[in-house]
Order: C-alpha cells, then structure tokens, then sequence
C-alpha cells in the first residue's frame, strides 16, 4: 500500500496538466533525481543480466519498468495523453488502473509461490517424518514379516 | 501377545489382520491418543500413529499405545498427516490402509467391517457413514453441517455419498497407492472424494457407529470451520 500512494503522490503532479509545473522546457530538481535514478537502475538490471544474477525475463521486466519510468517523468504530460487516448479521463486514473492491475497479479504471483513453498515443505516434513519413524518395542515386531 | 477377549469376535483372520495398517492422524490429542492407539492395537498389531507437531505430548504418549510413531517437525494439517501415514503404512508392506479418527469417536468394531469388503476383493475403498450406521449423541447443528457439506460434496464431485466427512475409511493397497493428498488441511476431506472417484476403483459405504462425546466435538468442526474448509478446497481446485 505504502508503494501505491507514493507512487499516486509522486506521479499526479507530474500528470496533470497544470499550466504552473510546465511553463518551461527546464527539467526540475525532481525530473533530474528520479530520471537518474531510473538511469541508474537501468544500468544496474543490465549489470544483473549480465553477471547472471537475474535471469533475461526478469531484466526485461525491469529494464521495461525503468524506461517507461524515466519517459514519463521526464514527459509528464504524456501519461494524461494516453489516458485521454484509451478514453480515461486523467493520467491519474490511469496510473491507478495500472497500479491495481500490476498489485493483483504480485498478489498471484506471490500467493502461487507461497503454495508451492507450503507443499515442498509437507513434502520435508514428510520425508523427515517416515525417516524418523519411532517403532514401539512394546508390540511384536511386525517389520520382519514384511522385510524388503 | 496374549489373546484378547475381542478376537474371538473379530470376523478377520489374524493373518488378514496383521496385514491392516491404522493410520491415526494427531494433534494435540494427549489424552486421547493412547488410549484409542491402545485399544486399536489390541486387534489390529500395525498401528501408525502421525504426530501432526502437537505442541502437547501426543508424542510421548502414543508411543505408549502405537506401534509405529511418527512426528512432523511442524504442523502440517490433518490431510498432511494422514498421507505421511499411508506412506509409511506402504513402505512397511500394508495390503490394507485404515484412517481412523484421533479422537475415540470410531469403534475398533468397526475396523472389520471396513476392511472384510476389500480383503473379499468386493471393493478396493470403503468409507465409513454415520448416517447409515447408529450415531450417538450428534447435535442439531452438526448433523446440518454434515448435511450442508454432503450436498456440496453431491454437487462438486458428482459423487452420491450419505457422508462424505467422516475420517472412517479404508483402502486396498492398491488404491492406497494411488492416493496423494495434495490439501494439507480439513479440505482433503473432500480431495479424497474425488481421488476415490479419479482411482475408477470401485468404493463402497459401510454403516459405522460414531460417538460424539463432549471431547470429540470439541475436537470436531463447527460451522464456520466448515465454510473455511469449502474455500480452502475451491482454491485447491482452481490452483491445481
């Protein structure tokens, strides 16, 4: 949540079509630090790929997420001109729809990988469990019977 | 082992008997568990008790009344538990896999009459029915619960059973074989159902008695337990 209303603070300014923000073509401090920042992380994902710590997908992923970010913060007014295209009233709405589209399948993602820990860890427990076996001297041993 | 005063009435074979495996799923069942695995034992010598991470001393305990013991480091849900039993059970050659319930709500009584059909090669499943056989003592609310979860059961699997809840259950090796419980918790319940059902194998229902005592319901599942476990069983069947 935290993410999501940063994310709306940081952008809705910047999207709005307020004559004040964007008199001139000068980029502002604010343009310049989250632009290098996207430039830095874009660099960052690329150097991942590379030494092997990602793998191609998640790069991608990242290095789409970091160009899209740098183009839109320093274009503010381009994310109201896609909203305006898909007939979505204001950039703001728009950076909402994808934010909760994009926290969903994070949701999922997450969720799947949560199930599948949950199992593999049944299955730990499990093999532990039948190793571990404690047989009871106090009954006659049925395991000779059934020796393999 | 001296000779029980039951035996004479038992209908199985000792050698059909010895070749039983009862699996009892527990959680924090100490007070319980070693007298229902004791009085399981009695007859039937192969006794695997799944200690599912009790945090009591079920442990301890049912090593006093069971033959086989086995612990989950962590709790893993009852459905979890009880496919560590049929696993084990395999592994130390049972040609019949009985489920039975921790909490001396089954009757060693009973054990026969779930194991004979399949020792007779007249089916490889049998599933225990309270509603077939005597109850004692059900509540109002439970008997609509079970009800409720039984049309459920008729609707999602297709499956026409009189109870399709009860822990009570028994299977051939070779149906024991083809069992994987995926569901870790209450919902496998009805996860068997549907195994029972993709096996092809041929399944029958046999009346059993059931008694609730103060103890057992406790233990057992109320309503809003019961709408957890349909949720948890939609999403496995969605997710899988």
């Amino acid at each position: 949540m935290i993410q999501l209303t940063t994310l709306i603070a940081e952008i809705a300014p910047l999207s709005t079509p307020d004559p004040a923000h964007q008199t001139s073509q000068h980029a502002t401090l604010f343009q310049i630090i989250l632009v290098a920042g996207a430039a830095f992380l874009l660099i960052a994902t690329i150097v991942a790929v590379i030494k092997g710590w990602a793998t191609r997908r998640e790069g991608l992923l990242w290095a789409v997420v970091c160009v899209a970010a740098g183009v839109t913060v320093s274009n503010p007014g381009i994310i109201g001109k896609l909203a305006k295209g898909l007939g979505i009233g204001r950039g703001a709405d728009l950076l909402l729809y994808i934010a909760v589209v994009v926290m969903l399948i994070g949701f999922l993602m997450v969720y799947t990988r949560l199930r599948q820990i949950r199992r593999e860890m049944t299955l730990l427990v499990r093999e532990l469990a039948i190793r571990d076996a404690v047989t009871s001297s106090q009954t006659d041993t049925p395991d000779g019977r059934h020796a393999t | 082992m001296p000779a029980d005063d039951n035996t004479a009435d038992c209908i199985l074979s000792e050698n059909v008997r010895r070749d039983v495996f009862v699996v009892i799923a527990a959680y924090n069942e100490e007070r319980a568990i070693e007298e229902v695995a004791g009085g399981v034992t009695k007859l039937y010598p192969n006794v695997v008790v799944v200690d599912d991470g009790s945090r009591d001393r079920t442990f301890q305990a049912a090593q006093r009344g069971a033959s086989f013991v086995l612990r989950h480091a962590v709790n893993r849900g009852q459905g979890a538990a009880l496919q560590t039993g049929i696993a084990f059970a395999l592994s130390k050659g049972a040609k019949f896999i009985v489920t039975f319930d921790a909490d001396g709500q089954h009757r060693v009584e009973d054990i026969q009459h779930m194991v004979a059909p399949i020792a007779k090669r007249d089916c490889d499943i049998t599933l225990g029915s309270r509603f077939l056989g005597n109850t004692i003592d059900m509540p109002t609310s439970r008997k609509i619960t079970l009800k409720l979860g039984m049309l459920f059961t008729r609707f999602v699997s297709q499956i026409d059973l009189t109870d399709a809840h009860n822990g009570f259950r028994a299977f051939s090796r070779r149906a024991a074989e083809k069992i994987d419980i995926k569901l870790d918790r209450m919902a496998h319940a009805s996860e068997i159902i549907d195994i029972v059902q993709a096996t092809g194998l041929p399944y029958r229902e046999i009346p059993v008695e059931i008694r609730y005592t103060e103890y057992s319901l406790a233990k057992g599942q109320s309503a809003s337990g019961a709408f957890r476990i349909v949720i948890q069983y939609l999403l496995g069947r969605v997710l899988q």
